[in-house]
């Protein structure tokens, strides 16, 4: 490699860094930093990159491994779980605000194309930021919550859709609309077919092949997702559709998580290349821009949160919850930007368009944190003009769903742990185990509660499902892990019992100190019993062999 | 075939999984699985990949990033607590193999410089491949394995001064020139600047950043790869080569806080990484090289495949230490590494040799690390077999006498094994001032944390182990090394030769205590069980009756 091109993208990266600090410093998503950053390494401020074929191409990796990931989540039993209402719910909302949208674009005199592409950008909201605000405040349970994130679910299916459409539409191309829709269609359920037989009968048997390495598990993982993005290159869709078509096929098999864990790291990663990339492209020029993009910025704020709650409280939800879904959605997505970038790269969409969009990404992102951080205190005056749209018998649950509410979480299932974790479960504890290891989550996964998740993972807390725990037994031996397990634990709320083990007694005395409940030397527990019999008995050994157990 | 870069990525990656997957299958590592792939798909077989420079630059980053890693994971303190083995063994192989290795390859008709070139590449391990196997088998705390790390540690260093030292003959350029102290100078500082900026990060500046780093998992991980690409690249700018520069990184952040959370977050990525990295290698490999060269690759090969381990081994037995562990450690360095063949081209970069040697290295490395894979993977099955050929590494020892120091020579109680249940029993069984006796194979390592504890050498796995201890008084003997076969011999030969004490065994599983016992164990007891219990019983108290205690955020 070229200094040259080293050196730039260190520059580059760093710049990203002290964005993307500067961001979460005020309290922003990392997201916000890296795309300032991306903006300001272009062509317009600092100069520091043009578009090169090498970032493009990272980015573009990292496009497909998100959508991969956000394939692998979108489990369809889950879909089928959160019923009819939230999937009305969404497509009302995304018809609507995409239609409005439209209009305000048209109005101010966009041509067609670039007016659809942004109308549909307006339409969704963040996942990311979403699920961030619901975390961070401990929402992510709650009504309004699950609402939300039923929402969001039945964008991202509307947003592949339309990636496949606008992919494929040919607007120069001789056939007619109707023959070209034909073609998709019937590309489309090819596709889907043969995936879908794939996942049903060769993928499981495969997968489980596989799992026996970490790595191989993560290398195939990818490896699927590629080969399917080719796939759909081939058959004419984007490689994106290929992607998330290939994360719902294994959406539905137990390694799910294994694999999303570990991908998420990478594609992180390289998602920030996709954000250089898009800066490089975007450009933002006067006066009349600015006009659009105000606009566009108070119908996302004001108008898509009005929308929400009307449609949600007249399908039968508390118009406080229905409020608070709303004030959580109100901003667009980075699947905006991805649809931008996507629309630049098929040359149906210019770089001032797509600057619009990202202008209004940036501000509706930032302003929707605070919005949604002042919810309780709006709440009473934005309900009010909601009241008489409210049912006389108002909806207090969604659809069952199997939550898994533990009391004791078991994490690290070697041998001391898995030994709790089935003495506990014999007795009937509501238990569940957590390994990083693929083949232990395997083998333990249907009917047993075990997932995957590494304790040396600073995000683990944020994972786990801690509403209901009030014994936490880590059986890693190592004092520091336990130190920073702890710290994120107790910034997360968590205020149940906390059991470590460990080797010796100093380890013993620090893990006292940082306000563990019970620490347990296994070594010496083991031994102790040993010591009673050898003593009990002088030269003979005991009258008939025995086991301590 | 024009086919776009997705697709090609495509194609290599699923040759990679199903060749990973038959490795897999078949038993064998991951690793050479790969390399198969590499070779699959490169010029020399399908002919699948070109070098183009997406690929080129996937491998190249990568091999600067895995070098970051490694360097991550290298704690100079290491060195430290390992001492004079590391230290030894390291260097010791280092000069063995690059003086037998140069007369070797002048013998094979190499001139002069090739020959010193290639004598040099061959003394160096694959600490990336090395540190990898080792994690996976999770032997890197192992005796064998903290060796093999210092001596990894060692020779990394040399080869980062030796990669200098090429880079300052370059710019010096022939001594009869004039201007030469400018010029050694010119490099001493650039070099020290080098390292400087390395040493203020790692010291100064890191630490203090802890605050601003602790709440975003990203963009930690993002401001260290920054980190490792500023300094790969500033490297580079001073004329030495963007890997030193990457290694260096990761060696600063080493001794910091971030370094497990960055580590085990980067895993993902470094596997990834790794596997183009081999695919690279594979694709290099060119079959006209292989045909013209044959004779010399192989004697090569065979050299590092057996030499090396050999002159390891001799070391380490005149130091002392058992055939078990100089074994595994030997092999261990019984490959060349990725920094072999940096070194190899730089030399080529600076025109001291020709790119047909850079094939030639590359062959070897080929070689050497596949087979040197396959061989640790299956390093235990190899022990066994090996074990009374290998006898003639050990310093021998006869019988095995307690240290006159302790003057322990009839002990009531001996322990085989101190490991982490060995200690805790040899601990208790002190403070009722009982006379006790541990036997270890690594006593010395033992001594570090535990200098009080009366441990002695003694190998499990020796036949004539019990005939060497002092049992005349012994009331009990405790074995903790949880190794089936090593437990039923140890147990027979102890009854053989007419122990008649009481004889406690540790196991795990019940059905392996019922053979134990069978076998004429007297006590055996399950660990992991007895230390679940009283977690158990506290959280079932805790959560049945104890309503007091708080649930959730």
């Amino acid at each position: 490699m070229t200094g040259d091109l080293l050196g730039q993208i260190g520059l580059v990266l760093l710049v990203c860094v002290v964005l993307g600090a500067l961001a979460i410093a005020v309290r922003l998503p990392l997201l916000i930093g890296l795309l300032v950053a991306g903006v300001v390494v272009g062509p317009d401020v600092l100069g520091l990159v043009r578009s090169s074929t090498e970032i493009e191409l990272l980015g573009e990796i990292g496009i497909a491994l998100l959508l991969f990931v956000v394939g692998l989540k979108l489990d369809p039993r889950l879909v089928r779980k959160l019923g009819p209402v939230v999937l009305v719910a969404g497509t009302i909302q995304v018809a609507i605000t995409a239609a409005l949208a439209f209009a305000i674009t048209r109005s101010f005199g966009l041509e067609v194309v670039p007016s659809l592409y942004l109308a549909a950008g307006m339409s969704f909201s963040s996942t990311v930021v979403v699920i961030k605000l619901l975390t961070d405040r401990g929402q992510i349970e709650q009504l309004h919550g699950r609402l939300a994130l039923g929402i969001l679910i039945v964008q991202d299916i509307v947003v592949v859709a339309l990636m496949v459409v606008l992919a494929s539409f040919d607007p120069d191309s001789t056939a007619s609309l109707l023959e070209q829709f034909g073609s998709i269609a019937l590309r489309g359920v090819g596709l889907f077919a043969v995936i879908a037989l794939l996942a049903r009968f060769v993928l499981p048997r495969v997968v489980h092949v596989l799992a026996r390495r970490g790595e191989l598990l993560v290398l195939s993982a990818v490896t699927w997702a590629v080969a399917l993005a080719a796939a759909a290159h081939l058959l004419g869709f984007s490689e994106e559709v290929g992607a998330f078509l290939a994360g719902v096929a294994l959406a539905s098999s137990d390694y799910r998580e294994a694999i999303s864990g570990r991908l998420t790291t990478l594609r992180d990663f390289l998602l920030v290349f996709f954000f250089i990339d898009l800066g490089t492209q975007l450009r933002f020029e006067g006066a009349d821009d600015l006009a659009l993009i105000v606009v566009l910025s108070l119908f996302v704020l004001i108008g898509k949160p009005v929308l929400i709650a009307v449609i949600s409280t007249l399908l039968g939800f508390q118009a406080g919850v229905s409020v608070r879904a709303g004030l959580t959605l109100a901003q667009i997505s980075e699947f905006s930007l991805i649809l931008a970038a996507l629309g630049v790269s098929l040359g149906q969409l210019d770089g001032r368009s797509a600057g619009v969009v990202a202008a209004v990404a940036l501000i509706t992102i930032t302003l929707s944190t605070f919005l949604s951080a002042q919810a309780d205190r709006l709440l009473p005056m934005l309900c009010r003009p909601l009241a008489p749209l409210q049912r006389a018998r108002v909806r207090r649950e969604m659809e069952q769903r199997t939550v898994r509410r533990p009391e004791v979480i078991v994490i690290g299932l070697g041998r001391l742990g898995m030994t709790v974790f089935e003495e506990l479960r014999e007795r009937g504890v509501n238990v569940l185990g957590v390994d990083y290891d693929p083949r232990t989550v395997q083998f333990e996964s249907g009917d047993v509660p075990v997932v995957f998740g590494d304790l040396e993972d600073p995000e683990l807390p944020t994972q786990l499902p801690l509403e209901r725990v009030r014994w936490i037994v880590a059986t890693p031996r190592d004092p520091e892990v336990h130190r920073s397990f702890l710290h994120a634990l107790h910034r997360r709320g968590y205020r149940g019992r906390y059991v470590a083990a460990a080797d010796h007694v100093e380890d013993e005395r620090l893990l006292q100190q940082l306000g563990v409940d019970l620490v347990v030397r296994p070594l010496q527990l083991a031994a102790r019993p040993l010591m009673d019999i050898i003593h009990a008995h002088d030269r003979r050994a005991p009258s008939g062999p025995v086991t301590l157990e | 075939m024009n086919i776009g870069i997705f697709d090609q990525i495509a194609l290599v990656l699923a040759v990679c999984v199903v060749a990973g997957g038959l490795a897999v299958l078949l038993r064998q590592s991951l690793t050479v699985g790969l390399i198969a792939a590499g070779i699959a798909v490169g010029p020399a077989l399908f002919g699948l990949v070109e070098p183009t420079s997406e690929i080129e630059l996937l491998a190249t980053v990568g091999t600067s990033l895995l070098l970051f890693v490694v360097g991550l994971k290298l704690d100079i303190r290491i060195l430290r607590r390992l001492g004079p083995v590391a230290f030894a063994a390291g260097m010791g192989q280092v000069v063995f193999t690059a003086s037998i290795g140069f007369g070797l390859a002048r013998l094979l008709g190499f001139d002069a410089v090739d020959a010193l070139y290639l004598a040099v590449g061959l003394t160096f391990s694959s600490t990336i491949i090395i540190v990898k196997l080792l994690t996976d088998k999770r032997e890197l705390n192992t005796l064998y394995g903290r060796i093999a790390l210092g001596i990894l540690v060692v020779q990394d260093l040399v080869v980062v001064a030796a990669m200098l030292a090429i880079t300052a003959v370059g710019d010096v350029g022939t001594l009869s020139e004039p201007g030469i102290i400018d010029r050694i100078g010119g490099v001493l500082l650039r070099a020290a600047a080098l390292l400087g900026v390395v040493i203020v990060m790692g010291r100064l500046v890191a630490p203090r950043l802890t605050g601003v780093f602790e709440r975003q998992g990203e963009l930690l991980v993002l401001a260290v790869v920054t980190w490792a690409v500023l300094l790969a690249s500033l490297s580079l700018q001073l004329g030495f080569s963007q890997e030193v520069g990457a290694f260096l990184a990761g060696v600063s952040l080493a001794s910091t806080p971030y370094r497990d959370a960055v580590a085990s977050r980067l895993g993902t990525i470094r596997d990834f990484v790794l596997v183009f990295f081999f695919i690279e290698l594979g694709t290099r490999v060119d079959p006209a090289t292989v045909t013209e060269q044959l004779v010399p690759i192989l004697v090569l090969s065979l050299f590092v495949l057996l030499g090396n381990p050999i002159i390891v081994m001799l070391i380490m037995g005149g130091l002392g230490y058992r055939r078990r562990v100089a074994f595994k450690t030997g092999l261990t360095v019984a490959q060349i590494s990725e920094f072999s063949l940096i070194l190899v081209a730089l030399g080529v970069q600076q025109g001291h040799v020709g790119t047909d040697l850079l094939g030639v290295v590359t062959v070897i490395g080929v070689v050497t690390i596949a087979a040197s894979t396959e061989l640790i993977h299956n390093a235990d099955r190899l022990y066994r077999r090996l074990a009374p050929a290998l006898r003639m590494f050990e310093r021998s020892r006869g019988r095995v006498l307690p240290d006159p120091r302790l003057a322990v020579d009839r002990p009531e109680y001996v322990v085989i094994g101190v490991g982490r249940l060995g200690s805790q029993v040899l601990d208790d069984l002190l403070e009722r001032g009982d006379r006790v006796l541990g036997v270890d194979f690594d006593p010395r390592g033992i001594k570090r944390t535990r200098w009080d504890l009366p441990v002695v050498y003694g190998d499990a796995d020796d036949p004539e182990l019990p005939d060497q201890l002092p049992l005349g008084e012994t009331r009990w003997v405790i074995i903790t090394v949880r190794d089936l076969p090593t437990d039923l011999h140890l147990i027979r030969s102890l009854r053989d030769g007419g122990y008649r004490g009481g004889i406690a065994v540790a196991a795990d599983d019940p059905a392996l205590c019922e053979r134990l016992l069978e076998a004429g164990a007297d006590v055996t007891l399950r660990p992991w069980h007895l230390s679940a219990t009283p977690v158990v019983e506290a959280v079932l108290e805790g959560t049945l009756g104890d309503d007091d205690v708080e649930a959730g955020p």
